[in-house]
């Protein structure tokens, strides 16, 4: 490839809707590309040495927080992690204030979750450095949707036609929105189930199909994704009980024998286990829940590198 | 000194005038207005030529914010004055909302004691409820005596209908209109933006079109109940106007509502200008033709400055409201392009509504703002309002004032 033939790269990574095919694939072969790092000995690559990646988790997070960092240190990058508990939000400073104190400190990149949708936007029109969505508010993650897409690319190849289900609280899962973004730009066909407070009919609106139960996608997808019941924002009158959620919307080993047999069981973590999926249908061959947290790195990885490696601006 | 308005299309239903000529003002008033070719003036006489522009009497806002007292940072007086005078208008009421509350008497008397040296005149509505908490009716009759024109919570929803009918009758027996927002404060919880297409695509909580719809049906049968004077404050949307059949609801809407739509946000992504309430609804076209047909009768500019402070953050962390004083005329002149329709929603039908005197009356203090229609203009900083959330800010506008005599 000619150095002509290389797009300009976006600053920043702030969601899948709008994220072109070209772009996306490049950053799934990146991460391809990346894998083989973390199963060497030495799991580190020199690429983004002498640069400075803020991790700024406003949200409590474990998984993302850490794939993050452990991804920007496999590229050698100089990592500072802060979170809500510590910062100064907690004092009533705002964002802005906190971004402009921190871009004093002339970081590369912000790897941000927040619980206001935009807040990643926001920072990204006001400064330099390149800003990461890692999940805000009910709007977007784009790094989990692109692992979860890796993830299917590696077990069902092209996406093209293929159909993807995709179970729970759609509305309050960002998630779920970056997946479908995403798989509809690479094609897939997605469909969407859950209880009409979770799941309301306006989605349609986002070219997906929405079912009134799990049931009516079991055999005909090939990928069926359990969302978390997300009990800290479950807020008034969402579900009668989680019980009756399970038992309507749960994923169990009977309802798993009417999938086909290559269809991949997915959750992006962390699981209510006897609430979204019973816990024997982990143990199920066809899932590949643990394969979603190793390419949460890979990817990670790959988006770091893309927005930092000098190959921003073209 | 004698001023010459001369050659201008002069437009005042209530004082009958309609066609070009002249308006000869002297020491504040109106001395003379002469239609067509008007008698050679005094040559002293200071000559505005008016050719190709609009004379008519000075709009009328039914809700306008202050920050004084309590917020001057956001906008004072001064400042307040001098952004009406640029959009044309020259009445204005303010809204109870503010620190303190406008629910005593002694804060309407310190409101329009503060307000009486500027060069607009200035209107107060007290509040429905004390503290616009909707627990307890307000001092309505004291508050009218300190010199009230009607009644008002602002967009602070009364959720109890037992206060809100209680609040009307007591209203309605002391002749004072009530402006209220017809909104559902347990639908209204989560969201930012109309709930639709495009707030699921772009992430933000939606309120939906029923909590407008709802509320303004429990409004529309509490007034049939008490027989009160009653304006929604304002409208977001059209669907529910086929609920009011009543001579006694004005509608009002914003004039942003006419022009931008939820669309906005996603084309201006996530800009805090646009966290309005209430949200801009999917269709302004149906505003549009609705205030073409009559279903609504009053067009706001709906001004609540905010600053930098407030403006630079998440959309949904930012206050709610947008600045329309400077802009609201322009934007129904662009979307409608039909003067006397503009300033029967504007000026006259407002003005009615308050019972307030506007007309080009010879003898009266004049009160006039002249509109050229030709120009084309770009709303930007900096404004004579304080604030910085003007949603209008780079969009081309047509038509603009030239200029505000009062």
């Amino acid at each position: 490839m000619s150095k002509s033939d290389i797009q300009p790269w976006p600053k920043d990574v702030l969601g899948l809707r709008g994220m072109n095919k070209s772009t996306m694939t490049r950053i799934l072969d990146t991460a391809v590309q990346f894998r083989t790092v973390s199963k060497r000995a030495v799991k580190k690559v020199p690429t983004l040495r002498g640069r400075t990646v803020i991790m700024a988790f406003f949200e409590n997070s474990t998984r993302t927080k850490l794939s993050f960092e452990v991804a920007a240190k496999r590229l050698s990058a100089d990592v500072i992690s802060f979170s809500a508990s510590t910062s100064s939000s907690k004092k009533g400073e705002t964002l802005l204030d906190t971004a402009k104190n921190l871009s004093a400190m002339s970081p590369d990149a912000m790897v941000l979750r927040h619980s206001q949708t935009g807040a990643p936007h926001l920072l990204a029109k006001h400064f330099d450095w390149s800003v990461i969505n890692a999940g805000d508010g009910i709007n977007e993650h784009p790094s989990q949707g692109l692992l979860d897409i890796l993830t299917m690319r590696d077990h069902l190849g092209d996406l093209t036609g293929k159909h993807i289900g995709i179970v729970g609280d759609i509305q309050h899962s960002r998630v779920a929105r970056s997946n479908i973004f995403g798989l509809q730009t690479m094609g897939a066909r997605v469909s969407i189930a859950g209880p009409g407070t979770m799941c309301p009919k306006h989605y349609e609106s986002l070219g997906v199909q929405v079912v009134h139960s799990i049931d009516d996608l079991l055999d005909s997808v090939d990928a069926i994704m359990m969302l978390r019941v997300q009990r800290e924002r479950l807020g008034i009158a969402m579900l009668p009980s989680v019980e009756e959620y399970a038992s309507l919307y749960g994923l169990n080993v009977e309802r798993l024998r009417k999938c086909q047999s290559h269809c991949l069981v997915m959750h992006p973590g962390p699981i209510n286990h006897g609430v979204e999926m019973m816990p024997d249908v982990l143990d199920d061959p066809r899932s590949v829940v643990m394969e979603q947290v190793a390419n949460g790195i890979a990817i990670r990885m790959a988006i770091l590198h893309l927005a930092l490696s000098g190959q921003k601006g073209g | 000194m004698r001023q010459i308005l001369k050659g201008g299309w002069i437009y005042c239903t209530e004082a009958g005038w309609n066609g070009v000529g002249d308006i000869w003002l002297l020491d504040g008033c109106i001395e003379a207005v002469h239609m067509g070719t008007g008698p050679i003036f005094p040559s002293e006489s200071q000559v505005i030529d008016c050719s190709g522009k609009w004379l008519a009497p000075g709009l009328v806002d039914i809700r306008t914010f202050c920050g004084e007292l309590g917020m001057q940072h956001r906008e004072t007086f001064s400042s307040l004055s001098n952004a009406a005078l640029a959009g044309g208008y020259t009445d204005l009421v303010l809204g109870p909302w503010g620190a303190p509350c406008v629910d005593n008497p002694a804060v309407v008397t310190d409101l329009l004691a503060r307000s009486a040296k500027y060069p607009v005149r200035y209107h107060a509505l007290g509040s429905l409820t004390l503290n616009l908490e909707g627990d307890l009716i307000a001092e309505m009759g004291l508050m009218k005596r300190a010199g009230i024109i009607g009644l008002s919570d602002g967009n602070a929803p009364i959720s109890s209908s037992v206060v809100l009918r209680r609040a009307f009758q007591y209203a309605e027996r002391l002749s004072l209109p009530v402006f209220v927002t017809p909104s559902d404060p347990d639908l209204d919880t989560e969201g930012v933006m109309h709930e639709g297409k495009v707030s699921t695509r772009i992430g933000l909580a939606g309120i939906p079109l029923a909590s407008e719809e709802m509320s303004l049906a429990r409004i529309v049968a509490l007034q049939r109940d008490t027989d009160v004077r009653c304006c929604t404050l304002p409208l977001g949307s059209a669907s529910s106007l086929s609920t009011l059949d009543t001579d006694n609801i004005s509608v009002a809407v914003a004039a942003r509502s006419l022009y931008l739509s939820d669309a906005s946000i996603e084309e201006d992504l996530y800009n805090p200008s646009l966290h309005v309430y209430p949200p801009l609804r999917s269709n302004p076209q149906a505003l549009v033709a609705a205030v073409r047909e009559g279903g609504v009768e009053i067009v706001i500019s709906d001004h609540i400055p905010l600053t930098r402070v407030e403006q630079d953050c998440e959309f949904s962390l930012a206050e709610q409201g947008a600045m329309g004083l400077e802009t609201a005329l322009s934007i129904a002149y662009t979307v409608l392009e039909d003067l006397p329709l503009i300033w029967e929603k504007m000026c006259f039908a407002p003005a009615r509504l308050l019972g307030l005197s506007k007309g080009l009356h010879v003898g009266s203090e004049s009160d006039i703002v002249i509109f050229d229609p030709n120009v084309e203009w770009t709303p930007s900083l900096p404004f004579q309002s304080k604030g910085i959330n003007e949603p209008l800010m780079g969009q081309s506008l047509k038509g603009r004032v030239y200029t505000t005599f009062i």
